[in-house]
């Protein structure tokens, strides 16, 4: 195993290596942070043109488009507040208010920093996993799934903000939005209309994009200021994004734990980055004592996601080296192009092709460090982006994003379907009601309902099933735990008070 | 909403209603009226009623290039042939645009017969008849694929088993070609007097679902006969039997149905395939361009090069004529309509 992580080395190493390894970055980066096209997108669009690379080449940067399009993503979230891809969606939460506070440059840094750490810590496990990959990705089924989603949907209660009545309004309605179109495990067409159209769902590039763009570009249109307020001049961006670039490492805990998280949700195939950041997001606000800032730009919010998004990517490499099953659509995209080039993934490519496995997780390490560079030193330019005047502003981001919602199937049905949702998320915002719950509901509903049915197919109708998986029931401890927690440590406390109360009353 | 709101938001629905009308400009705009087949730089665009990177996608992509040369050779036109992948509903939104393009050549699509005719009756929004056929490209048979440490290993096994308690099988999604077979296998073994009972576990992808089996979460899935092949190479899973009078290549030690002389093999054998892929395009296509396609078509899948690198991805090419393809859509047509009874409720629910 050793010689062939230093004949990947010596690949890496080479001039043609590098110069792929930053173009395909690069094209991964831009791909990201334009919202509605994504690391998928550049990936789909770079396979042809590594047809004739040898697979080490063609690989490295295929996996550097990956790697680099999610710290793209976050910029657009941190600076406009429309995330540039699904994965970078929980950024938006706390990074657009830092930018609306004038502290873009901030959360930039903060994004960066956690994307290259996150990306390294997923490459670092996806290598330790090598040996023992297969028995990890077997290791989670519906069951654990459900869990996993009904711990996402209770981290919902710490978001709902002043009034629970908003909050529990907002869960509704992703739930609802989540119900639309054909439900593969049970069967049964919902709320479609009879449009063939809604058959997959109201798609999540429309729900992300109107809900931030669309809804954002309404706000600013209306208000008629630039982001981060009428009088915002932006100073010593470059030092505020050092303060930032520190931040992953102020709260090393916070982001072991959410790298952690992104890379065991990554390696859950048809689960992706888009949950692993929305679960690190709901980790982050329930394992902090002081909740107040959350939603208001709270740093934390912002490392969370961006070290999970990124070490998903290592996770979800995971059971498409093990299996040839992908974690999601780019390793879908990936499995393809392994396809084209002859390579079977699974235990032939392990044994076969070692370096190839050992020069894609150096070209995932490298990129995420190559991509959060570029962040930074773009970054004090790009913050300006928070002084622009909305007349310029609202067209860009409109047309672009609007654009995005129609790359994805041509169809300007999904255009009118991102512009209704947009509509949607403008009147929640005017009526207070939080957007975070909408979407985390919206993700999370579908993969709720159909791990719960499924769990029940496998168990042929009964529950019994649950008491056979470990896993999943320490996930319904953990999720239980952590929503009493506050109750129960509240309880002891007074029961304290009111010991030592009594106690020196006797003492006395 | 002050007036400075009301003001700047008449700005933005403008600038909203300006965007839709750019974007139906070229709905607008007039065509030109072809003489001959093909002119230089026509664009053909190759409909992929499915995500890039799965089967029919890898398929297309392969083909790709040496059709466009053929097409190009045969209608002595530089014409382009891209690939598009346009998805959703399982497939029926891709087949809904090939089957409503303009008949002028310049767009065709791929069709998988083990889901279009039973999706046919379902949604109505195609008729498999009425397309122009260029040809077949590719042809398998179905599979039965079971965990590497299953007790099972024969067809007959999993019928005995099944009168213990059903087989719990796993499929990517109701309706999809894994239930469909499960469901005609059951069908036709019932009107031969055996019962064969089955459970389901359904998934959102066969990847998923072979997933279920390792983990023994599922028991068994009807698939198509290359899809578990890397995980059989492996040693997770096996297949117990092919659902063709003869025995599969790649898994030499599998019986073929026939083989184990269940009443209603045979029929099983001739009627539930794995998949088959056909090239269409567009009703009344004329018909010089449709004798272009399909010479090319042929000449595309007889090229050394194609079979070996169809070789390499492990795709089974197999050309039929598009007389052939149109025999073969009506017996699966009628089919269908022989057991719309236990086929219609999947989609109509």
């Amino acid at each position: 195993m050793g010689y062939n992580a230093l004949s990947a080395l010596k690949i890496l190493m080479q001039f043609d290596s590098i110069l792929y390894l930053i173009g395909g970055g690069l094209f991964g980066m831009l791909a990201g942070l334009i919202p509605g096209l994504s690391g998928s997108t550049a990936i789909i669009l770079l396979i042809p043109l590594t047809f004739g690379m040898d697979p080490n080449q063609a690989f490295l940067t295929l996996v550097s488009a990956y790697g680099a399009s999610t710290v793209g993503g976050s910029l657009t979230a941190i600076i406009i507040g429309v995330p540039g891809q699904g994965k970078n969606a929980a950024t938006v939460f706390d990074g657009f208010p830092m930018s609306q506070k004038g502290q873009a440059a901030e959360a930039v840094g903060a994004a960066a920093a956690s994307s290259a750490y996150g990306g390294i810590f997923g490459a670092l496990v996806l290598a330790f996993l090598i040996p023992v990959m297969r028995q990890v990705v077997l290791l989670f089924g519906p069951p654990e799934f459900l869990m996993l989603a009904v711990w996402g949907l209770s981290v919902i209660g710490v978001l709902t903000g002043r009034y629970l009545i908003n909050g529990l309004i907002a869960v509704f309605i992703g739930l609802l939005l989540s119900f639309v179109g054909f439900n593969p495990v049970v069967g049964g067409i919902r709320y479609t209309f009879g449009s063939m159209y809604l058959w997959d769902g109201i798609s999540m590039a429309s729900v992300f994009i109107g809900f931030f763009a669309v809804s954002i570009v309404i706000d600013l249109a209306i208000k008629g200021v630039p982001i981060a307020g009428s009088r915002a001049k932006i100073h010593n961006a470059f030092k505020k994004m050092l303060v930032g670039l520190m931040a992953p490492i102020r709260h090393f805990a916070l982001f072991i734990r959410c790298s952690a998280i992104g890379t065991i949700i990554g390696m859950i195939p048809g689960v992706g980055g888009i949950v692993a950041a929305f679960l690190a997001y709901g980790h982050a606000v329930q394992s902090s004592k002081d909740k107040s800032m959350f939603g208001k730009g709270d740093i934390r919010g912002v490392i969370g996601p961006e070290s999970s998004n990124n070490s998903s990517a290592g996770g979800a490499m995971v059971p498409l080296l093990a299996f040839g099953i992908p974690g999601g659509e780019a390793t879908a995209l990936m499995l393809g192009a392994l396809m084209i080039h002859g390579i079977s993934p699974g235990a032939q490519m392990l044994k076969n092709h070692l370096t190839l496995v050992w020069v894609m997780i150096g070209a995932l390490i490298l990129s995420n460090i190559m991509a959060s560079l570029v962040a930074v030193l773009a970054a004090p330019q790009l913050v300006k982006v928070t002084t622009i005047s909305p007349e310029y502003l609202v067209p860009i981001i409109l047309s672009v994003s609007l654009v995005g919602s129609y790359s994805f199937h041509h169809r300007m049905f999904d255009v009118v379907v991102t512009v209704i949702m947009g509509i949607l998320g403008y009147i929640l915002k005017r009526f207070d009601i939080p957007t975070a719950p909408v979407v985390i509901a919206y993700i999370l509903g579908s993969i709720m309902e159909k791990s719960f049915f499924r769990t029940l197919q496998i168990g042929r109708g009964s529950f019994m099933v649950f008491f056979h998986r470990p896993i999943a029931i320490t996930l319904l401890l953990i999720t239980t735990i952590t929503l009493m927690w506050p109750y129960v440590s509240s309880a002891l406390k007074r029961r304290r008070k009111t010991n030592s109360i009594s106690n020196k009353g006797e003492g006395a | 909403m002050k007036k400075r709101e009301i003001f700047n938001l008449s700005y933005l629905v403008f600038t909203v209603f300006l965007i839709f009308v750019l974007f139906s400009i070229p709905v607008f705009s007039q065509t030109e009226k072809n003489s001959e087949a093909y002119k230089d730089n026509d664009t053909i665009t190759l409909i992929v009623p499915f995500s890039p990177g799965g089967g029919y996608d890898t398929l297309a992509r392969l083909i790709q290039p040496f059709f466009q040369d053929e097409i190009r050779e045969l209608s002595g036109a530089k014409v382009n042939l891209i690939v598009e992948n346009v998805t959703g509903a399982g497939g029926v939104i891709g087949y809904s645009t090939m089957f409503r393009a303009k008949p002028d050549g310049k767009t065709i699509g791929m069709v998988g017969l083990q889901g279009a005719p039973f999706q046919q009756m379902g949604t109505d929004e195609f008729d498999l008849r009425e397309f122009t056929h260029i040809g077949q490209a590719n042809i398998e048979t179905a599979g039965l694929m079971v965990s590497a440490e299953s007790d099972l290993n024969d067809m007959q096994d999993l019928i005995d088993r099944s009168k213990q308690m059903p087989i719990l099988f796993a499929t990517s999604g109701v309706g999809a070609a894994e239930h469909i077979r499960t469901i005609l296998a059951q069908a036709i073994l019932a009107e031969n007097g055996i019962e064969l009972n089955a459970d389901f576990v359904h998934y959102d992808g066969t990847g998923e679902a072979m997933i279920a089996i390792l983990k023994g979460d599922a028991e068994a899935m009807i698939s198509s006969a290359g899809t578990p092949f890397d995980l059989v190479n492996d040693g997770e899973l096996k297949v117990i039997s092919i659902f063709d009078p003869i025995r599969e290549q790649r898994y030499p030690d599998t019986k073929a149905i026939t083989e184990e002389n269940i009443p209603g093999g045979d029929q099983i054998a001739d009627q539930i395939f794995g998949n088959i892929r056909i090239i269409v395009a567009p009703p009344d296509t004329p018909e010089p361009i449709a004798l272009i396609l399909r010479e090319a078509l042929v000449k595309t899948l007889n090229k050394p090069e194609v079979q070996e690198m169809a070789r390499n991805m492990k795709v089974a090419l197999q050309h039929a004529s598009a007389e052939e393809v149109a025999g073969k859509v009506d017996r699966l047509l009628s089919l269908v309509d022989r057991y719309s009874d236990i086929i219609m409720p999947l989609y109509t629910k």
